[in-house]
């Protein structure tokens, strides 16, 4: 038996070339055309799915705060702060179907993305509506139980 | 320097130092495309002032309450009406409550705004109306009136 | 000079450029997540505090036989504690039953001759930077202080408003 890395015959120095050069450019080629699919879309779902939960629960969180210690007679008010985009999307925080649904809708503006948090029923004894859009960062929260 | 694109030597030791540098890069790209979740609803549990207004206006209630049951053995020794010590002494805890809130930058004030009779024994307090407010700088709280029921 | 190869170390860069533009692009594209678990753990830690100091002044003579009220009226004023002995043992054993696992100091805040006045009453060590502080007012009287044996100076006709302030943290 002839030692095998002695034995040269079969070898093709231009073969070895042309082959490896068309898998890394098939590869290549692969990875080019699904970057936008799989390196720009579902990243920024989930960035945005996970951050909209979060606006979301800090709604409901505050909500419930304030329905809890709501005065009989007199008001309360309190701001939050949010950030402007999420993952590069402008986004809307929409409660005017609180009352009917008991949701609170984080919308994106651009995508449809939508993610939906519950308020666990309070807004059957506690009427909650309004729209606060993420151009601003300041937002106000306000209850008077004369209104 | 003649001998430096000749010199085959120390490969390993370029090697090792490209995967350094190449690691390197790799953690700084992941570790800047770390996102954040969970702070502002965290955020929003943890700043707003729920325990505190809720405490100030439970003990205003328990406050008023004892202050009514005070009143009336002060006043069989003094000449005072019981409306009036009450205001004194609820006017007291508003002030020493003030100070106590604002050594942690919180706004309050506290006032008797009516002290109701029975209107059949007129000894006899049955209500005590109180107005509360509170402000820390991002939450208003007004509670105008807080009735408090004192006739147990 | 040698000139051999030129072709192969040509390929060698191209593949060298390739590949690292790969991994780069590839390792871009992954999202790390990372939950404020440290925060969500202060959220919990400051919702325990204030519902033991709530539990401890609103909770029936027969499920503890000293509240919170009772406990801060039979404070001697004179006294305050240091790391090695507290004051207040009797409010340091039920605060050490239901916060476990948790490090806690306990001060007071009150008003004394019209000056902010701070005493500590339990100490247990030196608070973290993830510490919580949980406040509860209550109310003392002349007859609250003489049932509990205090010290405090409160005139017959007159109340004290007493600031307890829980802080803990985990260790």
């Amino acid at each position: 038996m002839i030692p095998l890395h002695q034995d040269e015959r079969a070898v093709s120095i231009t073969m070895g070339y042309i082959m490896f050069s068309a898998i890394f450019i098939a590869f290549f080629v692969i990875v080019l055309m699904s970057a936008d699919e799989i390196l720009v879309d579902r990243p920024s779902s989930v960035v945005m799915e996970n951050e909209f939960s979060d606006i979301g629960n800090m709604m409901a969180t505050t909500l419930t705060d304030m329905y809890l210690i709501a005065p009989d007679n007199g008001r309360i008010d309190t701001s939050y702060t949010i950030p402007i985009t999420i993952a590069g999307e402008y986004y809307a925080i929409n409660a005017d179907t609180a009352t009917t649904d008991q949701i609170i809708e984080i919308v994106s503006s651009s995508s449809d993305r939508t993610v939906s948090v519950t308020i666990s029923g309070i807004a059957s004894t506690m009427a909650i509506n309004g729209t606060a859009l993420s151009s601003s960062q300041i937002h106000r929260i306000s209850y008077d139980s004369r209104k | 320097m003649a001998n430096l694109k000749d010199d085959t030597r120390g490969q390993w030791i370029l090697l090792s130092g490209l995967t350094i540098a190449i690691s390197l890069v790799t953690v700084a790209v992941l570790l800047n495309q770390a996102a954040v979740t969970g702070y502002y609803s965290s955020n929003a549990a943890l700043e707003f002032p729920k325990e505190q207004i809720r405490d100030l206006t439970t003990q205003t209630r328990e406050t008023a309450q004892s202050a009514t049951l005070l009143a009336y053995q002060l006043n069989q020794s003094s000449n005072l009406s019981v409306p009036t010590i009450i205001t004194t002494l609820l006017e007291n805890y508003s002030m020493q409550t003030s100070i106590l809130y604002a050594s942690h930058g919180e706004t309050v004030d506290i006032r008797v705004s009516n002290v109701s009779m029975n209107t059949s024994n007129t000894t006899i307090v049955d209500s005590i109306w109180m107005n509360i407010s509170y402000y820390d700088g991002n939450t208003f709280y007004s509670s105008e009136p807080e009735i408090i029921e004192v006739n147990a | 000079m040698n000139d051999q190869a030129q072709l192969h170390t040509l390929e060698g860069l191209g593949a060298a450029v390739l590949v690292t533009m790969t991994i780069l692009i590839i390792t871009q594209s992954t999202v790390v997540v990372t939950p404020q678990s440290e925060m969500f753990m202060q959220v919990d830690l400051k919702q325990t505090a204030s519902d033991t100091l709530t539990i401890l002044d609103v909770a029936p003579q027969i499920a503890i036989q000293h509240n919170l009220t009772e406990c801060v009226a039979s404070y001697n004023v004179s006294t305050e504690a240091t790391l090695l002995g507290g004051e207040l043992e009797i409010l340091d054993e039920e605060l050490s039953a239901i916060l476990a696992d948790t490090m806690y100091n306990v001060d007071l805040a009150y008003m004394d001759n019209g000056n902010l006045t701070v005493k500590h009453v339990v100490i247990n060590g030196m608070p973290t930077d993830n510490s919580v502080v949980a406040r509860r007012l209550v109310t003392l009287y002349n007859s609250t202080v003489t049932n509990s044996g205090g010290t405090w100076d409160i005139a017959d006709g007159d109340l004290l408003v007493v600031e307890v302030r829980l802080t803990a943290w985990q260790t």
